[in-house]
């Protein structure tokens, strides 16, 4: 039990009602920064969300991913037929593993995690009535939310790491770790191919995260926690479904997940630099309108729960 | 008040799509006046042997979306008639290109170096190596490989250019922006009002005169086929962008393309033929292709390229082709439409090719003995 967790179990019934923190929006009093409340705010939230059995299923549903297909590989040698991306390759290169498991968590698996996470972030705490308990400590509405945003990108790393990591396990027990073969044909070392792979984390961790800001936002527009968990994913899936829509080609760019598999260009001879600051500048770009609006909800709105 | 900051975190996002855009967009310079004369032997003279770039490609013919999408990179016809496609070159003089058809977890290259010529197809992992006879190792470009080298602007103007005859306009009407490039627009327009080409544009850089993008125009105000660089460094590649080692692991094949047995290459043509494999795979060598050489009939923009029986014999019978075509007549001839180039397909397995409207092709396939 953590301080802050501490803080939303006890003193139930007390101000139901009563705006706590920042009580009229308008004339925000900020309350008076104690040193350490922030990092302190942030641990209680990590902890919480790492030990949280839930959280550890679903962390265990995202390694099974790579493992499952780790095990069908060996058992039996796809080829270059059909299924994911790179399944053909993991034969030759256990770290193809990495990718294909990443390719095949992309679509659903992650955005589902991410979407239980963030969905659940503000809005499950309003729907257990602990919102306005967390309010009590000396942290502004808006330092709330970035400690909140700062836990769910934390997680969301962690998630996309579960992923890699148990992958590279994975494929290095069953198929051994060799020099890269990129996309265009060339061969790079082990080492350049690991941090390719970190490159290939940090850019999933980013497109995701812009889901996760998403999440966040609908998270405070509501006190029920799996409305804005399954309205999180849909994000996802309806992005998505509009980018499998052939007609409308010309909005498919813009779209939160149609660069979302863009990490291919990290495992090309030429990294295009350009491309790849714009997929992600435009991830960034969703997540700072999603977390704009998330912030002008939650210093503007009345918590009685 | 609160609100307000979605609202400016949005105009900032809005902001800075258009400052990107705006070195992008279709500007108009303002640069000293050449005519087309002047301009073509401009592009002659280039003195540009070396450079980077990333090409888009995107053909809008009207045909519905086909396999071989982005998801597979590979340099199969598909790949070139629907939708839209990027692709990296690297060029070092004659001896040493490289190309690069970009799909999304996929790449499919091909590297000239020299004698030494290899194709890469990551979806595939095939690798392929020819060595070229010495004498034409200079001349790849024109000789082996249209489709690797048509995909570049360079090559679709040359196309293009050579075209040019008394049956054409040629004006530099107008400038824009290619690829944060200042260029001059030359507009070619057929006089014939039969061919369904109602104008070809060529984008030249204003001061390296090199053809930076092509755009075929069909009936419509948009283009039906265009090719240009998005991003361009006239800066020499590194070597090593040149010097491909066949990766480990690889399957090695001869002749993955049918390019060199090819001799339409590119050739909207062949095109046609390679509807007896509507996979994303290279399209494989056509057992039944015939050694009858195709006929071409009249001159000029309204030229008809007559494939003879056996080069096309099966495809009637192909699903995607009774998909994509349209009956005409009464004699079990199909019509493929498209914005730009028409087809008609005899029954007795004869294919004409043109861009030329229908019925003025019907009529040449008509007219035309066996």
């Amino acid at each position: 039990m953590s301080s802050a967790d501490g803080l939303r179990t006890n003193g139930a019934g007390a101000t139901t009602g009563v705006l706590i923190s920042g009580a009229a929006p308008s004339a925000d009093v900020e309350p008076k920064r104690y040193r350490g409340a922030f990092v302190r705010l942030y641990r209680g939230e990590m902890r919480l969300l790492l030990t949280r059995r839930r959280n550890m299923i679903l962390l265990g549903v995202l390694a099974v991913v790579p493992i499952f297909i780790g095990i069908a590989v060996k058992v039996s040698d796809p080829g270059n037929g059909d299924g994911p991306q790179f399944i053909g390759r993991i034969t030759g290169n256990g770290l193809f593993l990495v990718f294909t498991a990443l390719t095949v968590g992309i679509p659903f698996f992650l955005p589902l995690v991410i979407g239980v996470i963030a969905g659940d972030s503000i809005a499950g705490e309003a729907g257990m009535g602990t919102l306005r308990y967390l309010l009590t400590v000396p942290v502004a509405r808006g330092r709330l939310l970035a400690v909140k945003t700062l836990a769910v990108a934390t997680f969301t790393f962690i998630s996309v790491l579960v992923v890699a990591i148990i992958g590279l396990i994975m494929g290095a027990a069953l198929f051994g770790l060799h020099s890269l073969v990129l996309l265009s044909g060339d061969t790079v070392g082990i080492g350049s191919a690991l941090l390719r792979t970190l490159g290939v984390v940090a850019y999933v961790t980013i497109a995701l995260f812009a889901l996760a800001a998403g999440g966040l936002f609908i998270s405070t527009l509501t006190e029920n926690a799996i409305a804005a968990m399954a309205a999180t994913v849909s994000i996802a899936v309806f992005s998505a479904l509009l980018d499998a829509v052939p007609q409308l080609s010309a909005i498919h760019p813009a779209l939160l997940t149609d660069h979302w598999l863009g990490f291919g260009e990290l495992l090309r001879t030429s990294i295009s630099a350009s491309d790849l600051i714009s997929w992600t500048g435009l991830h960034l770009a969703y997540a700072a309108i999603f977390l704009s609006l998330a912030w002008s909800r939650i210093t503007t709105r009345d918590i009685t729960s | 008040m609160a609100w307000a900051a979605p609202v400016v975190v949005a105009g900032a996002v809005a902001a800075g799509v258009m400052v990107s855009n705006a070195s992008s967009s279709a500007a108009s310079p303002t640069l000293p006046t050449r005519t087309a004369a002047q301009l073509l032997t401009a592009v002659q003279k280039s003195n540009v042997t070396a450079l980077y770039g990333q090409i888009t490609e995107s053909a809008s013919l009207g045909l519905p979306s086909l396999p071989g999408d982005r998801a597979n990179a590979s340099f199969s016809w598909q790949t070139f008639i629907t939708g839209s496609h990027s692709a990296k070159v690297w060029i070092d003089g004659p001896d040493k290109q490289r190309v690069a058809l970009v799909g999304e977890l996929s790449e499919a290259d091909v590297v000239h170096n020299g004698q030494n010529v290899w194709s890469y197809t990551s979806a595939t992992d095939t690798v392929t190596h020819t060595v070229l006879p010495k004498d034409k190792a200079g001349q790849t470009e024109k000789t082996n490989e249209p489709s690797a080298a048509d995909a570049t602007p360079a090559g679709l103007a040359a196309r293009v250019l050579k075209a040019i005859d008394p049956t054409t306009k040629v004006a530099v009407d107008s400038t824009t922006v290619v690829a944060n490039q200042d260029a001059y627009v030359l507009t070619i327009s057929p006089r014939d009002t039969r061919s369904t080409v109602s104008k070809v544009t060529i984008a030249i850089d204003a001061k390296k005169y090199v053809p930076l993008a092509v755009k075929i125009y069909g009936t419509g105000s948009t283009p039906a086929f265009q090719v240009g660089f998005t991003s361009i460094t006239y800066a020499k590649p590194a070597a090593s962008t040149f010097n491909f080692q066949t990766p480990k692991g690889a399957t090695t094949s001869n002749d993955p393309f049918g390019i060199k047995s090819d001799p339409e290459g590119h050739h909207h043509g062949a095109k046609v033929k390679g509807t007896q494999k509507p996979t994303a795979e290279p399209a494989a060598t056509d057992p039944a292709r015939s050694s009858k050489a195709p006929k071409v009939i009249g001159k000029g923009w309204t030229s008809v390229v007559e494939l003879p029986a056996g080069s096309a014999g099966a495809t009637l019978n192909n699903s995607t082709l009774q998909d994509l075509t349209t009956s005409v007549g009464n004699s079990g001839a199909r019509l493929l439409h498209t914005a730009v180039i028409n087809a008609v397909l005899l029954p007795d397995g004869r294919v004409f090719v043109g861009a030329v409207s229908p019925s003025f092709l019907e009529n040449v396939a008509a007219t035309t003995p066996n």
